[in-house]
């Protein structure tokens, strides 16, 4: 008999050793444990996966909203210098104004909005809306072009009362660039006394 | 625990073959386990579990002698020259398994291994090759050297 032979025929008692009891105990127990383990990090895995989509559908539903919120708020804006730019009447250009500055009153300026307040600075619009767009751009007292377009509107006006009001306004910014349309607002024959004392006053202020 | 009951014994006779150390097969037999039921959809047919799992403890065997740094002479292992198998037969000899076994286990690494792969688990030449990383005719002609070695161990032992 070859010992191939001999040994498939004897396979069995080849197998004698038997596994310890202890060992089998200590099985148990690391068998437990892991067992423990990957019910652990397939609940934390599902946890997480959970908070993720949750955390998406947030980000989606915020985004959604920050978004609608933007449209809205564009178009109304567009509604109001549409309404500003084309109001057929003073009083309609007048609800306009005000209405910008409730609608728009602790946001940044917007470049279009000022834009047509500018426009209506330099155009022949009645004295109301002109007091009022001052003022709406005087909230914005850092804004150089809001600063230079007041300048330059002090220098132009005619209409007693908004020069009056210019003049308040760049005595508030201590504009010292307006002193050239202070002096030609003073030197300027048909500048009513009142308007002309203002000037001075001003100038003379500037100049300290 | 009850594939584990069935299996626990088997297993560890095949580790205590390959490891030779009690408490190293106690330990892979557990990794065995572990193992396989972390991967048992990989298991195509339930029919197959034992071969499976023998597969696993003789390559999870063969890592623990890796690490324990015992299969250098895997490295050292060259394509030897063609060793003609004797056909010895034990007619003159009266085998006894526990000498067999003894006589195997007496054996060096690099022919017991083999041996033991061979003969006792069933394993081809060319599987024992792959999976030793070995070509297959180094492991036949160690095969070979191994069995005349365990042939005179048991005539040594008969002669005494």
């Amino acid at each position: 008999m070859s010992l191939e032979e001999f040994v498939k025929e004897h396979r069995n008692a080849f197998d004698h050793k038997k596994m310890p009891e202890v060992a089998n105990l200590d099985f148990e127990v690391r068998l437990k444990k892991e067992l423990h383990q990957n019910t652990n990090n397939l609940r934390r895995l599902q946890i997480i996966r959970y908070l993720s989509v949750a955390a998406s559908v947030a980000l989606i539903v915020t985004f959604g909203y920050w978004y609608q919120n933007k449209q809205e708020r564009i178009e109304i804006r567009d509604n109001l210098v549409l309404a500003l730019e084309e109001g057929e009447t003073n009083s309609s250009r007048l609800e306009a104004i005000y209405e910008i500055e409730d609608q728009f009153a602790n946001e940044k300026e917007d470049q279009k909005i000022l834009n047509a307040f500018f426009k209506i600075l330099k155009a022949d619009s009645d004295v109301n809306s002109k007091i009022a767009v001052i003022d709406a751009l005087l909230k914005f007292p850092d804004n150089t072009k809001v600063r230079n377009q007041l300048i330059e509107a002090l220098s132009n006006e005619t209409e007693p009362l908004v020069q009056l009001k210019l003049i308040k306004s760049v005595a508030a910014l201590r504009e010292q660039r307006a002193k050239a349309s202070l002096k030609k607002i003073i030197e300027d024959e048909e500048s009513l006394p009142l308007v002309k004392g203002n000037a001075s006053a001003l100038l003379a202020m500037l100049n300290q | 625990m009850q594939v584990y009951q069935m299996y626990k014994d088997m297993l560890y006779n095949v580790s205590f073959r390959i490891v030779k150390n009690e408490h190293d097969a106690q330990d892979t037999v557990h990794d065995v386990f572990i193992k396989a039921f972390q991967n048992i959809s990989k298991l195509e047919n339930d029919l197959n579990l034992g071969p499976w799992l023998k597969r696993i403890v003789v390559n999870c065997s063969l890592d623990v002698l890796r690490k324990k740094k015992k299969l250098g002479w895997l490295q050292e292992s060259y394509e030897l020259t063609e060793t003609t198998e004797e056909n010895v037969t034990y007619e003159d000899v009266t085998l006894k398994v526990e000498e067999v076994k003894k006589a195997i286990h007496n054996l060096k690494d690099k022919y017991r291994i083999i041996i033991v792969l061979y003969l006792i688990e069933d394993y081809s030449h060319k599987e024992i090759a792959e999976q030793l990383g070995l070509k297959e005719g180094t492991v036949r002609n160690q095969y070979i050297r191994g069995k005349r070695l365990l042939k005179q161990q048991l005539q040594n032992s008969k002669a005494l």
